[in-house]
């Protein structure tokens, strides 16, 4: 997947094409409205991600841009703006999501993940690893062959880890995840760490390997290395 | 009351007094004036009847209705001329009438004539009768035109006013533009539109610049604070000992909740500000189901006991991602402040919401907990807004809402009917 980052902060954009990267993505910068509509024309690109404020000019009218010239790209807004017209504007002109600055990096990747696959994997709809096997179109997870009966919060959580596999989780941004902002009240809950050991337990009951392991301290990771 | 009518009152209420004061002066002086008048004129009589008399004329053609002359001994002394002011029997009325004597004695050509002239003239209370009518009609008729042309002219001079006030009525904080008033000539209202518009357009001012800090701010933090964060976590998952991780993890928790406080603090700032205007209609129904349905499974695990009673259709006018914000912070802290197999009450109703939870008793008194940064317990983890943040919606919204802790019950109380 090719992601184009527009962020004026270089630090920010230089972060988030470190992290994608890791990921095995095609990833480039621009800093600059002018950069960024040079980028689109030349280049083609699965999504972008495109921060509102821009020392020349304004995200909203790179979506413009994008719309006017027909450009087929996913875009995904980031910005430190949590101002809902920004919000709804940036949705009506065909920005595909919103992310409230500041995210956590694994949560930028689940939104991008969602993105793509909802627009370019038509009818595949199954993400799979080892013996794990999830269909996004129905909700269902398969361990070895076997339907897994999950809650909507443990599918979630699920689906977070696949996608950010090797890569901690802190359990702030677990639970961001799956409540979304103003967890204020949530952040620190043992309920992450409830789900997280729910989960843990449903699949190896279902003969699944324990990928899932605690980071002490900081959250939980879905290890691979558990695989061999 | 009206201005106008307040003004009217008190007019009438100091001409009344003047009027009385001045009826009074007028019954006094028409009085003397009449007994004067009446007094010298029958001394004038008896002098007259004096000076028939020593011509000669005989006392049968004098004397007669109203005029008596006696013969004294002429030995006594003359009496000079007095005033009398007495009662007589009015035979034609069979009753006292007021009467005025004046009499004297002369002598004259050896003789010694007692003269005595009378009439009847009006009593006090006769006169009072008059003066009081009088003065009933001219407060009437004061009345009358003071309340008619108090209305026409304070129409006509307070147009100006009621143009301000209506101005100042449909200002809004929003507005771009400052209030147009419109001109007038009279002094006070020139001040106080002049006044009026500098104070607007110097709120209009703050608010804006306000508003902008407060963007600003939160723009400005968070894009070091998104830095610190995707540093941290880009560190995290780099090869590191097990102390760094530590390290790391707290450094990292830091930075969540500084954010958290940010996020937190920004919205306040915005509810403040009154940036969410509430015109949509909310089915609160609808959304208390969804949001106790999304909470369900930390319900479960805490092992609590929901018991809900919610009417259908309950709509109330509120913005959407307030409505959301509200829902969530109160049964989220229904939940978290629930001890391990208690219980949750959310009871609806068009007029109020109620949740009710079972948890330890609060260490602060209750309406402490709405204030920023107030935790009953000082130790744990949460930032301390939620609450706050409830509050201002409920500020904002014009809900009244309350907290009490009665009978090992938690209780929130939000009433939606006091629309002020």
């Amino acid at each position: 997947m090719k992601v184009l980052v527009i962020e004026d902060n270089k630090t920010i954009a230089h972060t988030i094409q470190e992290y994608l990267s890791g990921e095995g993505y095609i990833c480039e910068v621009g800093f600059t409205y002018f950069e960024a509509e040079n980028k689109l024309i030349s280049f083609p690109y699965d999504c972008v991600v495109l921060d509102i404020m821009l020392p020349d000019g304004n995200g909203l009218d790179i979506l413009r841009f994008i719309r006017a010239e027909k450009i087929e790209t996913s875009v995904l807004i980031i910005s430190a703006k949590n101002a809902l017209d920004d919000k709804i504007t940036g949705l009506d002109l065909g920005a595909d999501d919103y992310l409230t600055k500041p995210f956590h990096l694994p949560e930028l990747h689940a939104r991008l993940k969602a993105i793509y696959r909802r627009k370019n994997l038509k009818g595949d709809t199954s993400i799979t690893y080892q013996e794990i096997s999830i269909n996004t179109d129905t909700l269902e997870v398969l361990v070895n062959g076997s339907l897994l009966d999950l809650t909507k919060k443990e599918y979630d959580l699920l689906l977070y880890f696949l996608i950010n596999k090797n890569r901690v989780l802190t359990r702030q941004s677990i639970a961001e995840h799956l409540w979304g902002d103003y967890t204020d009240n949530l952040a620190n809950f043992d309920f992450v760490y409830q789900h997280v050991k729910n989960l843990r337990k449903k699949i190896s009951a279902a003969g699944g390997k324990e990928y899932i392991g605690t980071v002490y301290g900081l959250g939980y990771k879905f290890d691979t290395s558990i695989a061999t | 009351m009206k201005l106008i009518n307040q003004f009217t009152l008190w007019y009438l209420c100091i001409s009344a007094i003047v009027l009385l004061a001045g009826g009074m002066i007028v019954f006094y002086s028409v009085q003397r004036e009449i007994i004067d008048e009446e007094g010298r004129r029958l001394k004038d009589t008896v002098k007259l009847i004096a000076g028939l008399l020593e011509k000669g004329t005989e006392i049968d053609d004098i004397a007669g209705h109203q005029v008596i002359i006696r013969e004294l001994d002429p030995a006594a002394a003359e009496i000079p001329v007095q005033i009398k002011d007495t009662l007589a029997w009015f035979e034609p009325h069979q009753h006292f009438e007021r009467e005025l004597r004046a009499s004297a004695s002369y002598k004259i050509k050896d003789k010694h004539y007692f003269i005595a002239a009378s009439n009847l003239v009006a009593e006090s209370d006769e006169i009072l009768d008059g003066v009081l009518q009088s003065i009933g009609w001219i407060f009437g008729l004061l009345l009358l035109v003071v309340a008619l042309s108090g209305r026409l002219l304070s129409k006509a001079i307070l147009t100006p006013f009621q143009h301000t006030l209506s101005a100042i009525q449909a200002f809004h904080l929003k507005q771009k533009d400052p209030i147009p008033f419109t001109t007038t000539r009279t002094d006070e209202f020139k001040t106080l539109n002049t006044f009026l518009g500098k104070m607007t357009t110097k709120a209009l001012e703050d608010y804006r610049s306000l508003k902008e800090f407060t963007e600003n701010a939160s723009h400005e933090l968070q894009t070091p604070l998104a830095i610190m964060r995707g540093k941290l976590e880009l560190l995290l998952n780099s090869p590191i000992t097990d102390t760094q991780a530590q390290l790391l993890a707290d450094a990292h928790q830091a930075v969540d909740k500084l954010s958290q406080v940010n996020k937190s603090l920004t919205l306040l700032a915005r509810l403040e500000n009154q940036e969410f205007e509430s015109s949509q209609v909310i089915d609160v129904s609808q959304l208390t189901l969804d949001t106790l349905s999304t909470f369900a499974e930390l319900m479960e695990m805490k092992n609590l006991t929901l018991k809900t009673k919610i009417e259908a259709d309950v709509f109330v006018q509120l913005h959407a991602v307030l409505a959301s914000i509200l829902l969530n912070n109160l049964i989220s802290n229904a939940i978290r402040h629930n001890s391990t197999d208690g219980f949750i009450y959310v009871t609806l109703t068009p007029a109020t919401l109620i949740i009710q939870n079972t948890g330890n008793p609060p260490q602060l008194p209750t309406h402490q907990l709405f204030e920023r940064f107030k935790k009953s317990n000082q130790s744990n983890d949460s930032i301390g807004l939620g609450l706050a943040i409830v509050k201002q919606i409920c500020d904002v919204s014009r809900f009244q809402i309350k907290y009490v802790y009665a009978e090992e019950l938690h209780t929130v109380e939000l009433n939606f009917s006091t629309k002020r």
